[in-house]
């Protein structure tokens, strides 16, 4: 099962795009509606406008920033996340999967959970602990096969497709 | 609730946008309603609590031809090394402060003259210079709706009367060829609940 496909690159660049022009079209419209309001100023009592100003540009401001740093930057960090991971070298390993109930923020990109592949070394019967990372978004399915044994591609240390399901 | 938790997240964004956007258009406004003095008839105020902005908006209600503005201020305003202080058209203040601002003010004999049945203040020289708006005995003043002139006895301070002046460099106030429109405004304003 892949847990990255070539085709989100676009979907996400198009994601940033449609929103960066909404937010755009809000922020112009309050520009524009405020230097109307500023225009009304002779004709209407200054003070009222004033705070009519201040209904609109508050609120409308707060929109935009959530607009901005919550989708358009999260769609940008996706975009380039993916865009990394696919054109890295991928390497596989096989093992049982435990997953790890530590989560990170990564500055500036994804949120991930650490999961560990464990294996067992044929000669010594010693048992390799390896840790990678899963994007949330795309967590549900690395942990449906917690437990379990399977085999992983994992590429800059990040699962990007995973296979098996049998009891370990 | 993903959406409230980064919102409470980035809350000193929000919060910092909401201060830095009212600050800015505040001085916007500012700029654009402001109007020459020749336009404007501005009044400082020293009572115990004062509604500026409502003031203002009723006493633009009714104004005297050529007045396009009327801006009143709390004498805290002044504080803030305003020049206008001085330029000022008319001064509201309690009879223990009359003394600091005397030589601002201009002489009323002519208007005693024409409205005697007002009570007013005195100068050293016995000329007429204030007018009594808030009598603290009876406790009846003007404007009492936007002017609260009663200290609380909890503050230890006399009960005191409070008197209308109008200021030597106003603009407004008939000298040097000047209108009159403080005068007109200040029937108005005598007027006021």
């Amino acid at each position: 099962m892949e847990l990255y496909k070539k085709e989100e690159i676009g979907i996400f660049a198009r994601r940033e795009k449609v929103w960066t022009i909404l937010v755009s079209l809000l922020m112009a419209a309050l520009l524009i509606s405020i230097i109307t309001i500023c225009c009304l100023t002779d004709q209407y009592n200054g003070q009222q406008m004033e705070y009519t100003v201040y209904a609109i540009l508050v609120p409308g401001g707060w929109v935009c920033i959530y607009i901005w740093l919550d989708v358009i930057l999260m769609y940008h960090r996706e975009k380039k996340h993916t865009q990394l991971i696919l054109e890295s070298t991928p390497h596989t390993a096989e093992g049982t999967l435990k997953v790890q109930r530590m989560l990170f923020s990564i500055p500036q990109s994804v949120t991930v959970r650490k999961v560990s592949l464990e294996t067992v070394e044929p000669h010594t019967g010693e048992v390799l602990s390896q840790l990678y990372s899963v994007d949330v978004r795309r967590e549900k399915e690395v942990t449906v096969l917690n437990g379990k044994s399977v085999r992983i591609t994992e590429a800059h240390g990040y699962i990007i497709a995973i296979e098996g399901g049998e009891e370990a | 609730m993903r959406v409230i938790r980064n919102i409470f997240k980035r809350w000193h964004v929000y919060i910092t946008w909401a201060l830095l956007s009212t600050i800015f258009m505040g001085w916007i406004f500012t700029f654009l309603t402001d109007t020459t003095p020749a336009h404007k008839i501005t009044m400082y105020i020293h009572a115990y609590t004062l509604e500026d902005q409502a003031l203002s908006m009723k006493l633009e209600e009714a104004l005297p031809e050529g007045i396009r503005m009327v801006k009143v201020h709390s004498f805290d305003y002044a504080l803030f090394g305003q020049t206008g202080f001085v330029d000022a058209d008319m001064f509201l203040i309690s009879a223990s402060e009359i003394e600091s601002y005397l030589t601002d003010f201009m002489s009323l004999e002519e208007f005693a003259e024409k409205h005697p049945e007002l009570t007013y203040y005195y100068d050293e020289g016995g000329v007429p210079c204030g007018i009594r708006v808030y009598d603290s005995e009876t406790e009846e003043g003007i404007a009492m709706t936007y002017i609260t002139y009663k200290i609380p006895e909890a503050l230890g301070r006399a009960p005191e009367d409070y008197y209308l002046f109008f200021g030597k460099e106003g603009f407004h106030n008939g000298l040097d060829d000047q209108d009159e429109a403080a005068f007109e405004m200040a029937e108005n304003f005598m007027g006021l609940e």
